[in-house]
């Protein structure tokens, strides 16, 4: 399969961030406070580290794959049918993660502000921003994420600065919060955050590999950044008893801003500023489960793909409304999230080992020379 | 007598005489072909057939024909060409040249009112009726060389050989000389006519910067910019647009700098454009342009000189147009919509507060209605509280939803601008009384809005008027009323949405292959220093990276030779 779609590594970089970041926008601090405490803001750190140290390994594995995505190598390891099951098994991970945060993310907003509409109706707005993001395909969502996410991410800090008047440093004490075993569990349980790692890896061909190094740090190091800021500014704002029972933390941080008579509660701006983070998201998410499944069967067109899609999506989201925002802190769930760098790392790891990405041998040769 | 008429009539009756009205008939299909050549064939209807040829228009075939030598065969072509005497402008005149003893025919066509007469009667009618009697000295050898080389004392003056190229030069103000026994013709380059000078610009109106706009000459215009730019590289390309009218249309641009598959797509879209009359850039723009279904516009008309020589500069291309004062910029992406000429002109600090006014302006145009509707709906908290009761208290007797008010608040308004500008100047002012009354005064006490609502539409009509491009404010209020009903249905949820698709929207489209959005979506590399805000005229070092331009360089790393320290002054010290 021929690819056209090329952007840079900011846009790269910028949808990169804002998969992570979403994770913050709904229940992300409070999950770090319910395993770590006082100590939750040592957790983001943690798996920041932890995901340095899970690219920069890849990376050295990548020199041996070149440009290829993660389709491509499971093609080349395994021929076709690997190539298919891999590609299902994708598609399959990126439905459930769209479906789930579709679901979750339609019930925080009909919590926070549009309480009288029944759920449907809310995800129903968000599915036509899949659907659209779809039709246009992954460049130009690219490219919106370029000049959305800054956005998003300055009134984030925005609203973070707005609470700083709210911070007490005694709830950073006791320091080790729940102790070293709820810190080290918690960062394996919470590494979900980074399962974008899958999504990562499918859009190495869109841009040059050389700047895979650049995307994947600078990635990781700003998503590390939110996380640990967001996790520290939610328990300096509130004590940890109160903290675990914050269901969307940035918006009750939100409601905390109040400078004089005129600028308070201002928690609506979280609502504009979510809205466009999730909506980024699930267009990045949906468009991805395309273009997957179009690559995994080798379709030449894939907008007959977008409405069934769209309505497994939509039904899924809605089967599990009940529990959706449950659902994403789910612990036995969150591991599966981990599937998002397990399975890139395996097949990376063969994929090295076969040198797949040196097929051809004046490759190798080169690269012996050198 | 008189008096008993007047009398008659209103006792007898006397039937009126019936006006004959006229009937639009259908036109008479006649096969022209045939008719032409209806004296050597055999045919029903021969007699009709002969009259008609004279309705049947000269065949692009017959014009595509060399000059003859026969003069009678070119009158005969000329005069069928413009059905002439008939066509009233069309001049045609006959006159005998000597040349050695050896009288020759020969007859001359031009357009009156498009032409000068002084000219054709000065530099070319009195040379060859006169300088042709004098004594030639020398041997003629050829008759046609002889009259170019000393018979036609005038300086824009060429042979053409074919009589399609003669037709071409006479609907555009040229004056053809055919002269018995030359398979050639003499063409005089003597257009002239009444028109418009340069004034200064009426739409884009800037205070520090030249004050000169294009006019509907595009001779006048070619010449503004080479006066402007004093390049040598410029290149003026002519082009003829429309089947019928042969409109000159002149491709511009820098060619050591722009970029060459830009400049042939330009030329290419141009050339291909099929229509048998054209009048204003804006149609053409609307041929030209990638994407018509749009809101925003991809391609940008301007009427300023100034701001055609700085794109020019930059490595885009120019069309101009003859008729039509704006000329076209393309590729233009959104940054260009938003800028002004004057952006250069001022200095650094002033041009980036006045663009971050000019940044506000545009997203108060663009979203304060959905933004009211929006928190007015959904979002009440974020009203402060001594505000909220104003508002409630100023909408307590209205009796329609908020957004129903705005929808009419914001028609009004679109109604009084678009009234504004097609009612005659001398009653112009009556719209600002009757719109200001109507709208201001009269609907809030009539409690049909509020007054809150009132200030809303007018501070989003300030920040329209800030938008710099005219094309670009029309789809600023297009999109404007999609906002307003997104917020209506979802709050800032759907606002978001808005914004998520429009940005798609955007992002999606290209003008000339560059994509619409960009330095900001997708991110340009290189140091173009005039995106949102602008670098100091001494860091513009490099022109705009997407228009992979031949020379990216527009000036060194240190444009300002005084602030490096001059060896001879090390000396000195």
């Amino acid at each position: 399969m021929k690819n056209r779609i090329q952007f840079g590594s900011w846009e790269a970089t910028a949808l990169m961030v804002n998969l992570v970041f979403a994770h913050v926008m709904l229940i992300f601090p409070r999950d770090m406070v319910k395993f770590g405490g006082s100590a939750s803001w040592m957790i983001p750190i943690i798996i920041t580290l932890i995901a340095l140290g899970y690219f920069a390994t890849v990376l050295k594995l990548y020199k041996n794959i070149g440009s290829l995505d993660l389709i491509d190598i499971s093609a080349r390891i395994g021929g076709r049918t690997l190539k298919v099951i891999v590609g299902l098994m994708i598609t399959v991970f990126l439905i459930l993660t769209v479906s789930i945060f579709l679901g979750g993310f339609s019930q925080t907003l009909k919590i926070i502000s549009l309480d009288k509409s029944p759920i449907e109706y809310v995800e129903a707005l968000f599915f036509i921003g899949m659907i659209a993001a779809a039709y246009y395909g992954i460049e130009v969502v690219a490219r919106i994420n370029s000049f959305l996410v800054p956005v998003v991410i300055i009134g984030f800090i925005l609203i973070t600065i707005g609470v700083i008047p709210a911070f007490n440093i005694n709830n950073l004490f006791p320091i080790l919060g729940e102790g070293y075993a709820s810190i080290a569990k918690g960062s394996i349980s919470m590494l979900s955050a980074f399962a974008s790692f899958i999504i990562l890896f499918l859009m190495v061909p869109f841009f040059k590999k050389k700047y895979l190094k650049r995307v994947g740090f600078s990635y990781i190091i700003v998503s590390g950044l939110l996380l640990v800021w967001a996790t520290l500014s939610f328990i300096l704002v509130f004590p940890y008893e109160v903290a675990v029972d914050k269901k969307i933390p940035i918006y009750q941080m939100a409601r905390h801003i109040e400078f004089g008579n005129y600028v308070q509660r201002i928690e609506s701006i979280f609502v504009f500023i979510c809205s466009i983070c999730v909506l980024l998201f699930l267009c990045v998410v949906f468009t991805f489960v395309i273009y997957v499944f179009t690559k995994t069967f080798d379709l030449k067109k894939s907008r007959p793909l977008i409405l069934p899609m769209a309505i497994i999506v939509f039904s899924l989201a809605l089967l599990s409304k009940r529990t959706n925002i449950e659902l994403l802190s789910n612990n036995s769930l969150t591991l599966i999230w981990l599937t998002g760098m397990i399975l890139p790392l395996l097949l990376i790891i063969i994929g090295a080992a076969k040198k797949v990405g040196l097929k051809d041998k004046g490759d190798i040769k080169n690269r012996q020379k050198h | 007598m008189g008096l008993l008429n007047s009398i008659g009539k209103y006792i007898i009756y006397k039937e009126k005489n019936e006006k004959k009205s006229f009937v639009l008939k259908e036109n008479t299909d006649i096969n022209c072909e045939i008719a032409q050549n209806v004296s050597s064939l055999d045919v029903f209807d021969k007699e009709k057939l002969e009259g008609s040829f004279i309705g049947c228009p000269v065949n692009d075939d017959i014009l595509k024909n060399n000059i003859s030598s026969d003069i009678e065969l070119n009158k005969k072509i000329m005069m069928t060409t413009y059905d002439m005497p008939k066509n009233s402008d069309l001049v045609y005149r006959e006159f005998n040249i000597t040349v050695k003893d050896k009288t020759l025919k020969a007859f001359m066509v031009f357009i009156d009112g498009m032409t000068d007469r002084t000219v054709i009667s000065n530099n070319i009618l009195q040379p060859l009726m006169l300088l042709s009697n004098l004594e030639i000295k020398e041997e003629v050898k050829d008759i046609g060389e002889f009259i170019f080389n000393r018979l036609l004392p005038f300086n824009q003056i060429k042979v053409v050989k074919d009589y399609k190229e003669v037709v071409s030069n006479i609907n555009f103000g040229g004056c053809v000389v055919f002269v018995e026994g030359i398979d050639y013709a003499f063409m005089a380059d003597t257009k002239s006519w009444d028109h418009r000078g340069i004034n200064a610009p009426k739409s884009e109106t800037v205070i520090r910067g030249p004050q000169e706009a294009f006019n509907e000459q595009i001779r006048a215009n070619t010449a503004l910019l080479r006066k402007i730019l004093k390049d040598k590289d410029l290149m003026i390309q002519n082009v003829s647009i429309g089947k019928r009218s042969n409109t000159p249309c002149a491709v511009m641009y820098i060619k050591d700098i722009a970029n060459d598959s830009l400049v042939r797509e330009v030329l290419k879209r141009v050339k291909s454009i099929k229509v048998d009359y054209i009048f204003d850039s804006g149609e053409l723009e609307q041929l030209l342009e990638d994407n018509t279904f749009l809101a925003a516009p991809q391609i940008l008309a301007t009427e300023r000189s100034d701001k055609v020589a700085l794109m020019l500069s930059q490595g885009n291309v120019a069309v101009a147009l003859d008729g039509s004062p704006f000329v076209l910029v393309m590729p233009a992406t959104i940054t260009e919509f938003l800028h002004t000429t004057e952006d250069t002109n001022i200095r650094y600090p002033y041009v980036n507060f006045i663009r971050i006014i000019r940044m506000v302006g545009i997203a108060i145009a663009l979203l304060l209605p959905g933004l009211y509707i929006a928190i007015t709906n959904y979002h009440q908290e974020m009203i402060p509280t001594n505000l909220l009761f104003a508002i409630e208290a100023s909408r307590e007797n209205v009796p329609f939803p908020s957004v129903i008010e705005i929808l009419i608040m914001e028609f009004s308004f679109e109604l009084i601008r678009e009234a504004g500008i097609r009612v005659p100047g001398a009653i112009g002012a009556t719209i600002g009384i009757v719109g200001g009354l109507i709208l201001g005064q009269a609907a809030v006490t009539a409690n049909l809005v509020s007054p809150i609502m009132i200030i809303v539409v007018a501070i989003t009509a300030l920040g329209s008027f800030a938008v710099p491009s005219f094309s670009m404010s029309f789809s600023i209020r297009i999109m404007r009323f999609v906002y307003i009903l997104l917020g209506a249905v979802a709050g800032f949820l759907g606002i978001a949405l808005g914004l998520v698709l429009n940005s798609m929207l955007l992002a999606s489209s290209k003008s000339f292959g560059v994509p619409f959005l960009t330095p900001f979506g997708p991110v340009t590399n290189g140091k173009y220093a005039d995106k949102l805000t602008r670098k100091p005229t001494w860091k513009q070092e490099k022109r705009p990276d997407y228009l992979n331009t031949k020379d990216i360089k527009s000036q060194p790393k240190v444009s300002r030779g005084w602030t490096v320290k001059d060896s001879n002054e090390e000396d000195e010290d």
